[in-house]
């Protein structure tokens, strides 16, 4: 693989493990503008974290093929996260808020080299789909979280009513940066050509549903004693079991491919 | 009419910007180790990180420039594409931020940022659009034993009869 795209994919992973391994840690010392709680921190952490263990798989690899969901992921993921900054400017951009510099450096860099990585090294999602044993659990994933996502993005106000404790509406549209990249990716990874993006995309998946359950636990003081509560524990429980089943199936598959070939 | 090369037209910016770059920062670092005495308004001589900035950049520059020649051309469209995403960021940054990293990031700075930034882009992705990369080829789930490579094919014939891992043991 090109040593460019490694390299973005490495430098994106640097930032998804700086900010989220922080963020998990210390959380008030997480390097994002916003002033937010220590769960939300933890959340926010989370799915950094999750995104970096995609991009540090993909940055290995040896193929394109075996990066292209990862760079288009990335890619739109810093570019929602650029135009909500530009329209919530003085929620992330006021003078008196941290980690502004860093914040929009990023957010400016990274969706440029990623819309200029994209065409120029044809990183496009294959041009024919192909249907595998985990298309089933990839396209539950991408309507899940594509429905999250939007409903964080669009309403964040109906969507922080519900949520299971208290989160800023604008905190809940920077989520759904994060959520809908996962459903884009769960959608490009449900028809994707290539076994070993299939399985770092299931991985990246488990990631976010453990983190997201481990940040939950270390402050289920702080949930709302309602149903939405149960629904959030078990909704990635859920999702970490069957990523885990996915993988198991992925490996078992991966394993019987040369007898089948010898049959 | 000659068509204008565009890997040619993005290495010789390259090279124009990484010497510039590197004179400019060195020039201001030594006139500041001197106390020469400048118009602070023409050029802000006491911004050491900022002059260093230029000078790896500069150097950065022209060492991917050397390196970026005949078959390895693209190479320069790359490091353009890199260098105008950094400058634009860092343009964004000067002009919405005080101080940004301790920088002092005032007008001029910020016009010349925006400036070098989006030109280097446009060149680079220009240079980059010209010799665009073909699809990666699909590449199947089911991926069948006979797709394997010369070596590992070898590597498969080399295996004793009944050994899971191929390879004769050395004693």
């Amino acid at each position: 693989m090109n040593w460019w795209i490694r390299g973005y994919l490495l430098f994106a992973a640097v930032q998804g493990f700086g900010i989220g391994l922080t963020g998990l840690i210390a959380p008030a010392e997480m390097q994002i503008p916003l002033r937010i709680t220590p769960l939300n921190a933890r959340f926010v952490a989370a799915l950094y974290v999750a995104g970096g263990i995609g991009v540090l798989l993909a940055a290995v690899t040896r193929r394109r093929s075996e990066a292209r969901l990862f760079v288009v992921g990335f890619s739109l993921a810093t570019l929602l996260i650029l135009v909500l900054t530009v329209l919530h400017w003085s929620d992330f951009m006021a003078d008196p808020l941290p980690h502004r510099p860093v914040w929009i450096f990023d957010y400016v860099v990274d969706p440029l080299l990623g819309l200029a990585l994209v065409p120029a090294m044809g990183l496009w999602p294959p041009r024919h789909a192909v249907r595998h044993s985990l298309t089933p659990l990839l396209w539950v994933e991408a309507a899940v979280f594509g429905a999250l996502g939007l409903m964080l993005l669009l309403l964040p106000d109906v969507a922080a009513a519900y949520w299971p404790w208290n989160l800023p509406p604008v905190l809940g549209q920077l989520y759904a940066c994060f959520i809908l990249t996962f459903a884009v990716g769960a959608a490009l990874a449900a028809r994707e050509t290539d076994p070993r993006a299939i399985r770092d995309f299931l991985i990246a998946s488990l990631g976010l549903c453990l983190l997201a359950l481990l940040a939950s636990l270390l402050h289920l003081d702080r949930f709302k004693a309602e149903p939405i509560t149960v629904i959030w524990f078990a909704a990635f429980s859920v999702g970490a079991v069957a990523f885990v089943a996915g993988l198991a199936r992925f490996a078992r598959w991966r394993l019987q491919l040369p007898a089948i070939a010898r049959a | 009419m000659s068509r204008i090369n565009p890997l040619r037209l993005v290495r010789l910016y390259v090279v124009v910007l990484g010497a510039g770059l590197l004179l400019d920062g060195a020039l201001l670092i030594v006139l500041d180790r001197l106390a020469v005495p400048m118009p602070s308004n023409v050029v802000a001589t006491g911004d050491t990180r900022h002059n260093l900035l230029h000078v790896v950049w500069g150097i950065a520059l022209l060492v991917v420039s050397w390196f970026a020649r005949r078959e390895h051309a693209i190479r320069a469209a790359w490091a353009g594409v890199t260098f105008g995403a950094f400058y634009i960021a860092l343009g964004v940054v000067g002009l919405t931020v005080d101080r940004p990293f301790g920088l002092q990031l005032g007008p001029g700075e910020n016009v010349f940022h925006f400036t070098v930034g989006p030109l280097a882009l446009l060149l680079g992705a220009w240079a980059l659009r010209s010799t665009a990369v073909a699809p990666v080829p699909l590449r199947s789930v089911a991926r069948p034993v006979g797709s394997r490579s010369v070596q590992a094919n070898r590597r498969r014939a080399r295996r004793r009869p009944g050994s899971a891992r191929g390879g004769q043991r050395r004693h």
